[in-house]
């Protein structure tokens, strides 16, 4: 079993497979919402530390606990850039946030067909 | 058994309503700032409110009001003065939590969140609750029966708006919750009276009291600082301040240290037979073995306290100081 998917093996076996798809699937459209605008902010190169180390801290606790530690320890590195104000780091970070996420939007796609 | 989150991550507040429905807690109500956490407790606007929880789940970081002010806030509605607040954060979020606490938390978990944690915590949170229901009942019927009333029950939790700090009734909730659970029964409570501040008061007048009061809640606060410690105000130049991981043979200690940390401030003081400078006594008692009530604990604890001033002051006095 990939070893991302753990977790959320753990869920489906404890809550229903149905409540978990709902809840990754409203994860999803968040996550990826919210790093489309830290897109934004990069390609602007224009960050606002405010709204980065907002936006990292709630992914990074909500990806986490779905058990996407890669890309959740991203946005915790990310919440450190921010306290630093180190925008050259923040948009290192967004990058590979967003490599991350291509990975992650299909391993998601491949294990739940059913979210859009 | 009514429960309350308040999360701005959709992610954490799905996943923990699932677990705790799970669980069989019957019902969670979940929200996504604080405002919206104010509307459904009756707070903001004010009224009877949609639900009494019996755990309140706060994010700490949260837009526009963070979890910690929305804790302080909720603390003010006595309706809520003994709901366990659990703050769900961050690891790296240690200096929001000292905050956290000092505004009236209760507890708190880390994110990811972990399903055995989450439900261990709010288990025990509910437990203590019910437990605080009933002891708070049972002294109130002594009281009553005594012809007493409990200190400040009946007042609205306000913080002071010259040290920032929260009054007694903050620590008799806090004294509640370590006092209903066995486990956890261990800590120091002090209580730090400023020396000769009657005097100080007639002579400096009332602005400079004010900045003095300022500067020593803030000196307290500094050495006040571990997770789980409470320091509030008790009026006429007296605060107090719960320990909570110091013991018994450390208390007379924890009394000297925040009676040093006052003298450090060089506070001058002509009017005082104690020195030239302000000065503080302390009375110091551990909860250890403490038979009474929280209030008689407290109570004890002042006496301590009035004990040292009178007996020369710039002292801290424990029970077995006092020939207890």
């Amino acid at each position: 079993m990939d070893d991302q998917f753990k977790t959320l093996s753990m869920f489906e076996a404890k809550l229903g497979k149905d409540g978990v798809v709902k809840m990754l699937a409203r994860h999803r459209v968040n996550a990826e919402e919210t790093i489309a605008e830290l897109s934004a902010m990069k390609n602007r190169n224009s960050i606002d530390l405010d709204s980065v180390r907002m936006s990292a801290h709630r992914l990074c606790g909500g990806s986490g606990s779905l058990g996407f530690k890669k890309i959740s320890g991203l946005f915790d590195k990310m919440c450190e850039a921010a306290d630093l104000a180190d925008n050259t780091e923040i948009i290192r970070l967004i990058g590979e946030v967003e490599k991350e996420n291509e990975q992650l939007r299909s391993a998601i796609k491949e294990r739940y067909p059913e979210i859009e | 058994m009514p429960i309350l989150i308040v999360d701005d991550d959709s992610t954490i507040r799905d996943l923990t309503t699932m677990l705790l429905t799970n669980a069989g807690f019957d019902q969670v109500v979940a929200v996504e700032s604080a405002d919206q956490a104010f509307e459904i407790l009756g707070i903001n606007p004010a009224g009877h409110g949609r639900i009494i929880p019996d755990v309140i789940l706060m994010d700490i970081m949260m837009p526009k009001i963070d979890g910690i002010e929305a804790t302080a806030h909720i603390k003010l509605d006595t309706r809520f003065a003994d709901v366990p607040i659990l703050m769900v954060t961050s690891l790296k979020d240690i200096e929001h939590l000292k905050k956290a606490f000092m505004a009236g938390a209760t507890d708190y978990m880390t994110k990811p969140i972990r399903d055995e944690e989450l439900l261990a915590r709010v288990r025990t949170a509910h437990r203590l609750k019910r437990e605080l229901d009933r002891r708070k009942a049972r002294e109130e019927e002594l009281h009553a029966i005594a012809g007493r009333t409990l200190p400040s029950t009946a007042k609205a939790l306000v913080p002071d708006e010259i040290s920032g700090l929260f009054d007694e009734t903050l620590l008799l909730g806090k004294l509640g919750w370590i006092f209903a659970d066995e486990t956890r029964r261990t800590g120091v409570l002090i209580v730090i009276g400023l020396d000769a501040w009657d005097s100080y008061q007639t002579r400096y007048g009332k602005d400079k009291c004010d900045k003095v009061m300022a500067k020593v809640a803030e000196a307290l606060s500094l050495h006040a600082g571990h997770l789980g410690d409470q320091l509030v105000r008790l009026g006429d130049g007296r605060f107090a301040v719960f320990c909570m991981q110091k013991q018994a043979p450390e208390a007379k200690a924890v009394g000297d240290k925040l009676r040093a940390a006052i003298s450090s401030l060089k506070i001058p003081h002509a009017f005082s037979s104690v020195g030239p400078l302000l000065t503080a006594s302390a009375g110091a008692a551990a909860i250890d073995n403490w038979q009474g009530s929280r209030a008689d604990l407290l109570a004890e604890t002042i006496s301590l306290m009035g004990f040292a001033e009178s007996s020369g002051g710039d002292v801290t006095f424990t029970a077995k100081q006092n020939g207890k």
